[in-house]
């Protein structure tokens, strides 16, 4: 009876560790003329290797009259700032095409993308024009004084403006409790046409990965949103999959692939990465909260349960073939 | 508890355990091969793995005499079924081996990337304890008789 119970302690055992199986960025921003801006798609590429993350973030803009558009991204860490290119999007998009049609999920050919001066308590840490973008980096203590230090930024660049979004302070104050301290401040032309933004590449350090999607809801309409991660090892998707985000593919991807993609990539990793392909259509004033994930520990469970179980076995036999007394007797030596 | 059936319960835990083992490797990940794409690298798991390795012919065969051993041995033919079952057990270490080892002298249908994973270890593991539970087993009966 007792090996029974032993026995089925151990399947349980075995079940529990079989059964039990977090990235950080979208942009947001307002016309300072009040007219309505869309963003009716973005596309992102997330790099992250548990220390260092790189975006490529490209969106697809569109205004109600033409005017300028001020975007903001919150990033956790002071960020490098480069151009993109669209290449890098066109690279990731083959590499999950060519998986679909392998894996049978779809016919061959492009999967269809989304159309798309220091102050106390604020300082500049970047500003250059790049391509499309005048970007500024600026890192904020609080959320009022980045409020004043943009009425500031927008009169110093001559932008006349109404009256800044109600949602803005607010949004601001959630990322700076939450220690999001740096703002890219992106200033482009939008205008009734829908067009993609050229991509920028972001580099910041950051202990998970991270995608801001909350400020997106300063825009208006749907949008669709196609996020791709590249990451060391799989992630645990709860905060993407919570947020309405679908998974279409994970797949590894050898690293020879990572240079075509972008050339920083290459040096982020020493193993071939996990590549997932994520996407969301719906409303922008669903996307309540902003991704964050970690690694999965899910890929050391089989290790561990497989570990446990087989030690557990084992030691079991030892006891059942060496009796108590053969077992003193060999430990102690024969008397 | 005499030693007949202390052999007798070992061997039932032993060849349980190599049940779990071995059915659990067979949907762990063995590693991965590279498509035709060549840059991407699609998982396998230890049934795919198997199928790389012995191709269908193997797969069937493996199964057959493992399904035969297990009808012996509910036949009460335990000494024949123990004798099949540790040849599959060894047959099954000896083809992860060779997988883990990057071995491969039977015909071969995929280009493997990397093959270091939990899925083969549990299989060698497992079918070691079968293989152990058929020797007790015939132990057992040796002493019983």
């Amino acid at each position: 009876m007792k090996v029974f119970k032993a026995l089925l302690v151990l399947s349980l055992l075995f079940a529990f560790l079989i059964s039990c199986p977090q990235v950080l960025a979208d942009k947001g921003g307002f016309s300072p003329s009040g007219y309505e801006v869309f963003e009716s798609g973005q596309k992102a590429i997330i790099a992250w290797n548990g220390t260092d993350e790189i975006l490529i973030l490209s969106s697809d803009v569109n205004s109600s009259q033409e005017s300028k558009v001020i975007e903001f991204l919150p990033l956790p860490s002071n960020p490098s700032v480069s151009e993109g290119e669209k290449l890098s999007f066109y690279e990731v998009e083959d590499l999950v095409g060519t998986y679909l049609y392998y894996t049978g999920f779809r016919p061959k050919g492009p999967i269809p993308l989304a159309a798309g001066d220091v102050r106390k308590m604020v300082e500049i840490t970047f500003h250059e024009k790049i391509g499309a973008h005048d970007l500024t980096v600026v890192r904020a203590e609080d959320a009022q004084e980045l409020i004043s230090w943009i009425e500031d930024f927008l009169s110093d660049i001559e932008i006349e403006y109404g009256s800044l979004p109600s949602v803005l302070e607010d949004l601001f104050s959630v990322y700076v409790d939450e220690g999001i301290n740096f703002f890219a401040v992106d200033v482009i032309d939008a205008n009734s046409t829908t067009r993609s933004v050229e991509p920028l590449i972001y580099e910041f350090k950051s202990s998970r990965l991270y995608y801001p999607l909350r400020i997106s809801t300063l825009f208006s309409g749907d949008t669709d949103i196609s996020l791709f991660t590249i990451t060391t090892r799989e992630l645990n998707e709860e905060s993407i999959l919570k947020g309405g985000f679908q998974k279409i593919a994970q797949f590894n991807i050898k690293q020879e692939a990572l240079g075509k993609i972008n050339p920083s990539m290459a040096i982020m990793f020493s193993n071939n990465p996990c590549l997932c392909f994520y996407k969301y259509e719906g409303s922008l004033e669903n996307l309540k909260d902003d991704i964050s994930a970690r690694f999965s520990f899910f890929w050391v469970i089989p290790s561990i349960a497989v570990a446990i179980f087989s030690s557990g076995t084992a030691l079991t036999l030892l006891l059942l073939l060496f009796p108590k007394k053969r077992m003193e007797r060999i430990l102690h030596g024969s008397h | 508890m005499e030693a007949t059936k202390r052999l007798k319960i070992s061997s039932a835990l032993a060849g349980l355990a190599g049940i779990i083992l071995t059915l659990g490797g067979l949907f762990l990940p063995w590693g991965s091969m590279i498509s035709e794409y060549k840059e991407i690298l699609i998982p396998l798991n230890g049934l795919q793995a198997t199928y790389a390795l012995t191709g269908n012919f193997y797969v069937i065969i493996a199964l057959c005499i493992g399904i035969l051993g297990y009808f012996l041995l509910l036949t009460g033919m335990r000494e024949a079924a123990s004798a099949i079952l540790a040849a599959e057990a060894s047959f099954f270490i000896l083809q992860t081996v060779m997988w883990l080892m990057d071995i491969r002298p039977i015909p071969f249908y995929y280009l493997i990337a990397h093959t270091d994973n939990i899925g083969p270890y549990a299989t060698i593991i497992g079918s070691a304890f079968i293989m152990f539970a058929a020797l007790l087993s015939l132990l057992q009966l040796r002493l019983s008789s």
